[in-house]
């Protein structure tokens, strides 16, 4: 290499893009991320224009439109307090930077609760992929499932088996007699529903054959309201489990992708007063991240909320 | 024989020693760290994919096995693993063998040598930059292959079986449990290991794209980039954008499988006679997600050994690549079109048949800018200057393996061919010869060609001609015949293909290829030994043992800390190989200052030559 | 040792192409002749595609061999010095773009005329002969009560059978593929007929047998740890043999065991 470095003639240019590397790496990872969510939104449209039918009665989904329609405004607005805030880190006015990231994560916070807020709607009523009953047989035998749950539960199998050995004393005979007779009752009326249901006394291929067992049901359950409380009512949502796996895989990943952000925020936020120049790549590119975030909501809404 | 080019090497003593390394071993010596040094972390890959490699290779020796001698007790090691069965390999292991066969050759041994060794190594040293744009990311990116790969190794110990529906995965069989006895943990195991090799190559594709764009040395433009180079750029690109479609899927089967969603599972089926499946999904989705990753991901297992061969080949033949910028449009070209022939897996399928038609005649459009480059490489080989050493032989079998494999992609695009030849041993033919016969020939003469410049010693010649004529030999009869199988009829992913009157009489020639295949796997300890022994043992060199012009070669072997001792400066091309305006070499590195040339040059009137 | 290289890489392709060319007469190849007229036209277009390619990779491999033999000469000549043939790059470009278009379009009839539904062959779509459903690890067969047409939904008289399809021979028949389980495929090599059976899918498929014969059938889709063994048969038979095997099916199938003159009424049941 004798000769190889000598001096060189203006060729001192800086190669690449003007903007730092971080920046541009924060830009290519949004790429993958839009071909992350591409993947999920394409395989909802799919799964949706594939189906034959796709349950949109915001009743029965326990969609809130409006609430839905909040977050993408909570969102929006958190977008532009992050602008503002990236502005005065770039003017070093680092007091009002602090406040407004801390307005960015408040409202991000209130995103995740209206989130947990409109996720308990579903859990509550056991809308979760995987439970809904798509007709009326599924519909019966999902209450009749919950019910021999319960039933289990109770331990009243394994009293009897107890009581039917021979070396159980007369003081234990005695208690498990009065506890299997408190629950007898409730036995005879969850194995009766059971038997409708197994053997089709309901007729559950109509739709009065459906109505009778709700009423049985119902009956059992004002029977036996403290046991009961927590049978759902089995109500039928044809294609309904399609239509919450998609719910909850978008969502949840916009809600973990919501989380990270959090995250981001609250690193600088930790800072405190101490927040300096330092931290002005970092907002800027947190920001561009919530942005993202922000967008892909923006997408998901009117998707899964209101078409 | 033993040194590749002796007046090269002569020239270059003289002036290395001023520079030698005190310690050659310097980058092997952490392996065991956490380095966020890009040398090192390449290294780490270099070595475990290679063992990797070995493990891949084990398990297809067990497939061969099933093939030639169905359930008769494997030798030395049947009796260990199958113990249960007396030996044998059951269905459902013969299952599993093939599906990790291919998973670790894919996702362990080919992706990770390519982008993470090779590019790892070699992206900040040829463009001339101390590392990575991103240090810390790019040393997770190697730590994260360490979880995928305990689950991949997790899944084989899932209970009875191990993942059991191939490395494509289709569901139903993929989703429910149930369909698959013995797949359970298994296939979850699989998955997550899969979703973890994704955030791996996530991370060192957005690294790669942002170092090639922002960080090249002073005079580094586009075009005066190395052919490596830019296959890593493009490879990185597609990475960025087609595998998160794949992690994506990856977690709607993950779920299907485990809390109960319906992606991929229809409603009504009766699988193992168990209630019928609440559903609504679409199984044929998964093949369009899978594909659309899967496709892109087998140019990402070609392209980087493309740049690399490009790069080995010209040095070999002491002449300027031919047609520089159509490689480069050609490769940008296989990217693009690979994005959108999919469709090609999923002919039988019973999608639409007007996308049938669309996938083929994209599908065989790919093969233009393949036949592009194929031709150039020729171009670069003619009137020039070669020895046939371990380089060179290993160059020259890329060049004509992928070709068969390419061609045979011809017969497989072609949908009414495909037809029948779809999921027959045909495909398994294809599939070895590019990725078997045209990436690893390219991965080996990388090895051979780069060896120096991460242990300043050279490997044996006379150990890596006895490699590659040993490989070469049993790769082809091994992966030949397979197209006769397949022309034959022969399925696919079958346990014992003679319980069907119509192949029985093909077992003489399975056989044969087993023996082809033991005698391939022979040759690969050969290789093994001879990467660890010349760490030692090998020739010492000086930093540009091969009369290489790329910026790598002004560097130390091995470099140091930041790699550079001189910031190098890119006057030109990487290919000025016997350029006339140097007498009394036949290369002009890229880092070296000539005087502005006098315009009578020949290199000013070619549109591809040095200074752009 | 150049010699030795050089002859090397002219060897293996010269052993390549003469492992092709005897092939035939070793009988590592087809399995016998497309037993149909589809079978063999995509035979047809696989030869044509066969001569195409062997002439590209004796072209290409024999061009390299003279390269490679040139470029090794040892004297002491330095290599020369080309960037590359903006001519050669334009033909090489055009020259397999032509070809390899001509390739994709002569494609298009063939399968076309499999599976474009307007092109079915109308008597065969307008009478599906059987429904075959897959599943872990065998094919199931139903063909409608004589005289009846088949139904996507099971009917009552429906005739079951199970890994031996029987279709008429010398005419297109359609059949109805399903799975009950995981993915299948539908794979009739000496007929050169694959389909997938997707499940939730009903996919009507066609062929012919243009002999009657036995023909087999196997699954080309893994589908789980027996997927080698969905071993079945299709057997064609001249069109009134098929019909008096059908009958003989829904005799045996509403046999009840009882001989015929002693509970005439079991025909109507
Ligand atoms: C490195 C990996 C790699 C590469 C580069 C390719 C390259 C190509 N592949 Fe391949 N392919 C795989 C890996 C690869 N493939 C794998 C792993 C599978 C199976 C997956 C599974 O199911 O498990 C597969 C399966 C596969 C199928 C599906 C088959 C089936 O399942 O039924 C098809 C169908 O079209 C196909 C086509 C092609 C084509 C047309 C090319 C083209 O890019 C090839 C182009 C190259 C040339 C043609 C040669 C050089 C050109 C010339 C010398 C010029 C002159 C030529 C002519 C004029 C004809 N491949
Ligand atoms: C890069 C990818 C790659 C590579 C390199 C290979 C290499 C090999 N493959 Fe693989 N193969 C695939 C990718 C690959 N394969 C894929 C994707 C499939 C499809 C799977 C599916 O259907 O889902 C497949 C399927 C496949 C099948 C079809 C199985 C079936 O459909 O039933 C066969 C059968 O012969 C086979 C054989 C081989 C052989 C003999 C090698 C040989 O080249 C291997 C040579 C190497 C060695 C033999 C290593 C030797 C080492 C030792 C012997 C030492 C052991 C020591 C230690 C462990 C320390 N492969
Ligand atoms: Cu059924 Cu494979
Ligand atoms: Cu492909």
């Amino acid at each position: 290499m004798s000769h190889s470095h000598s001096p060189a003639p203006a060729s001192n240019l800086k190669m690449g893009l003007p903007i730092p590397n971080s920046k541009l790496g924060m830009w290519l990872f949004l790429g993958t991320e839009i071909m992350f969510f591409t993947a999920f939104i394409g395989s909802y449209i799919v799964l949706r224009l594939g189906s034959q039918g796709w349950p949109t009665d915001t009743e029965v989904t326990h969609i809130k439109v409006f609430w839905g329609g909040l977050n993408t405004f909570v969102l929006i607005l958190s977008s532009y307090f992050v602008v503002i805030a990236h502005e005065s880190m770039s003017l070093k006015d680092f007091d009002k930077a602090r406040k407004f990231l801390t307005l960015t994560f408040v409202l991000g916070i209130v995103f995740m609760g209206i989130k947990g807020y409109e996720y308990y709607g579903k859990f509550d009523h056991d809308i979760l992929p995987g439970r809904i009953p798509e007709n009326n047989r599924q519909a019966g035998m999902k209450a009749v499932r919950e019910l021999d749950a319960i039933l289990d539960k109770t331990g009243i199998a394994q009293m009897r088996i107890e009581l039917a050995s021979p070396d159980v004393t007369p003081e234990r005979s005695a208690e498990l007699n009065a506890a299997v007779a408190t629950l007898a009752d409730f036995e005879t009326d969850v194995k009766g529903f059971r038997k409708n249901v197994v053997e089709d006394r309901f007729d559950l291929n109509t739709k009065t054959g459906y109505e009778r067992m709700e009423h049985s049901l119902e009956e059992l359950k004002t029977k036996h309201p403290d046991r009961t409380s927590s049978v759902h009512h089995p109500q039928v949502i044809l294609y309904g489990n399609i239509f919450a796996s998609c719910y909850f895989l978008m969502t949840g990943f916009h809600a973990i992708h919501v989380i990270v952000g959090l995250i981001l925020f609250g690193l600088v936020l930790k800072q405190g007063a101490n927040l300096d120049e330092t931290w002005t790549d970092w907002v800027e590119n947190s920001g561009l991240y919530w942005h993202f975030v922000d967008l892909v909501w923006i997408f998901l809404f009117p998707l899964l909320y209101i078409v | 024989m033993s040194t590749a080019n002796p007046e090269i090497g002569a020239h270059d003593h003289s002036h290395a020693h001023a520079h030698d390394p005190e310690d050659r071993l310097a980058l092997l010596k952490s392996i065991f760290s956490f380095s966020t040094d890009h040398k090192v972390i390449g290294i780490q890959f270099l070595i475990t994919t290679l063992l990797m490699l070995m493990v891949g290779g084990a398990l297809a020796l067990g497939v061969r096995w099933q093939l030639a001698f169905p359930w008769e007790s494997m030798p030395l090691v049947g009796k260990l693993i199958f113990a249960r069965f007396g030996g044998q390999i059951s269905p459902e292991y013969y299952t599993m063998l093939f599906t990790m066969h291919a998973t670790v050759m894919i996702f362990l041994v080919i992706i990770p040598i390519l982008a993470g060794a090779f590019g790892n190594f070699l992206i900040p040293l040829m463009i001339g930059a101390d590392d990575m744009a991103f240090p810390t990311l790019n040393m997770l990116s190697y730590w994260f292959m360490w979880p995928a790969i305990l689950c991949f190794g997790l899944s084989f110990f899932g209970g009875g079986g191990g993942p059991a529906a191939g490395w494509t995965s289709y569901p139903v069989l993929s989703a429910v449990a149930a369909a698959a006895p013995g797949s359970g943990w298994a296939q979850n195991w699989w998955l997550l290991a899969v979703t973890f090799v994704g955030v791996s190559s996530m991370m060192g594709s957005v690294n790669y794209m942002t170092t090639i764009i922002n960080m090249r040395a002073p005079g580094m433009t586009l075009m005066r980039m190395p052919l490596t180079i830019w296959a890593m750029f493009i490879t990185a690109i597609l990475q960025a954008f087609a595998l998160p479609v794949l992690t994506a899927a990856g977690f709607m089967l993950v779920a299907d499988r485990m809390i109960g969603t319906c992606f991929f599972i229809p409603a009504g089926l009766i699988i193992n006679n168990a209630e019928p499946t609440i559903g609504g999904g679409q199984p044929l989705l998964w093949q369009h997600l899978f594909w659309f990753y899967s496709h892109p991901a087998v140019y990402i297992m070609l392209l980087p050994a493309m740049g690399m061969v490009s790069d080995t080949l010209a040095c070999m033949c002491r002449k300027p690549i031919f047609g520089y910028r159509p490689m480069v449009y050609s490769m940008a070209a296989i990217a693009g079109l690979g994005f959108i022939v999919w469709g090609h897996h999923m002919f039988t399928s019973g999608m639409n048949p007007m996308l049938g038609m669309t996938f083929m005649t994209s599908t065989i459009m790919i093969a233009l800018p393949s036949a592009v480059k194929t031709f150039n490489w020729i171009g670069t080989m003619w009137g020039g200057k070669l020895q046939f050493n371990t380089i060179t032989l290993n160059c020259v079998a890329f060049v004509t393996m992928f070709v068969v494999g390419g061609l045979s992609g011809i017969f497989m695009a072609a949908v009414p061919v495909d037809i029948y030849i779809h999921d027959t041993y045909f495909i398994v033919a294809h599939f070895h010869y590019v990725l078997f016969g045209a990436t690893l020939f390219g991965v080996f003469s990388a090895i051979y060609f780069w060896y120096p410049k991460m242990f300043g010693r050279k490997m044996n010649e006379t150990a890596g001609k006895w490699h590659f004529f040993l490989t070469f030999l049993g790769a082809n009869g091994t992966f030949f015949p397979m197209h006769l199988l397949g022309v034959a009829g022969m399925p696919r992913r079958y346990a014992d293909p003679y319980l069907h009157p119509y192949l029985e009489h093909l077992k003489p020639m399975n056989q044969f290829m087993t023996i082809s295949a033991i005698v391939m796997g022979a040759a690969q300890i050969i290789l093994l030994l001879n990467f660890f022994i010349s760490m030692k043992k090998g020739e010492k060199v000086g930093r540009n043992p091969w009369g290489a012009n790329g910026l790598e070669w002004s560097a130390p072997s091995p470099p140091g800390h930041g790699n550079f001792d001189v910031p190098p400066v890119c006057y030109r091309g990487p290919y000025e190989y016997s350029s006339p305006l140097d007498e009394e070499r036949d290369y002009l590195p890229q880092t070296e200052y000539l005087p502005p040339p006098e315009k009578k040059s020949p290199a000013d009137k070619d549109p591809g030559a040095s200074n752009h | 040792m150049r010699l030795f290289w050089v002859g090397f890489f002219i060897f293996w392709p010269a052993v390549a192409v003469i492992a092709c060319y005897i092939a035939p007469g070793m009988n590592w190849w087809f399995p016998g002749e497309a037993g149909s007229p589809i079978g063999r036209q995509i035979d047809d277009l696989f030869y044509m595609i066969l001569w195409i390619v062997t002439a590209v990779f004796i072209a290409v491999q024999a061009v390299m061999g003279y390269v490679l033999w040139r470029a090794s000469a040892t004297d002491n000549k330095r290599a020369f010095f080309s960037h590359g043939n903006h001519h050669l790059e334009v033909i090489w470009t055009i020259v397999p773009a032509g070809i390899l278009l001509f390739i994709a379009l002569y494609q298009m009839d063939v399968w076309a005329h499999y599976r474009i539904q307007s092109q079915y062959p109308t008597e065969a779509a307008k009478a599906p002969i059987a429904e075959v459903t897959a599943r872990q690890f065998e094919w199931r067969i139903r063909y409608p009560q004589p005289d009846t047409k088949l139904e996507i939904k099971p009917q009552k008289h429906d005739l079951y059978a199970v890994n031996e399809l029987f279709v008429p021979a010398g005419r297109p028949v359609m059949i109805y593929l399903r799975t009950e389980d995981v993915q299948h495929s539908f794979f009739i090599p000496r007929l050169r007929i694959k389909q997938d059976a997707v499940p939730g899918q009903v996919i009507p498929v066609w062929f012919e047998a243009t002999k009657p014969g036995e023909y087999e059938l196997l699954c080309a889709e893994l589908c789980g740890w027996g997927h080698y063994k969905m071993k079945a048969r299709v057997i064609a038979l001249p069109e009134e043999e098929y019909y008096a095997m059908i009958e003989k099916l829904e005799q045996a199938q509403s046999f009840d065991g009882v001989p015929a003159e002693a509970d005439d009424s079991n025909a109507d049941e």
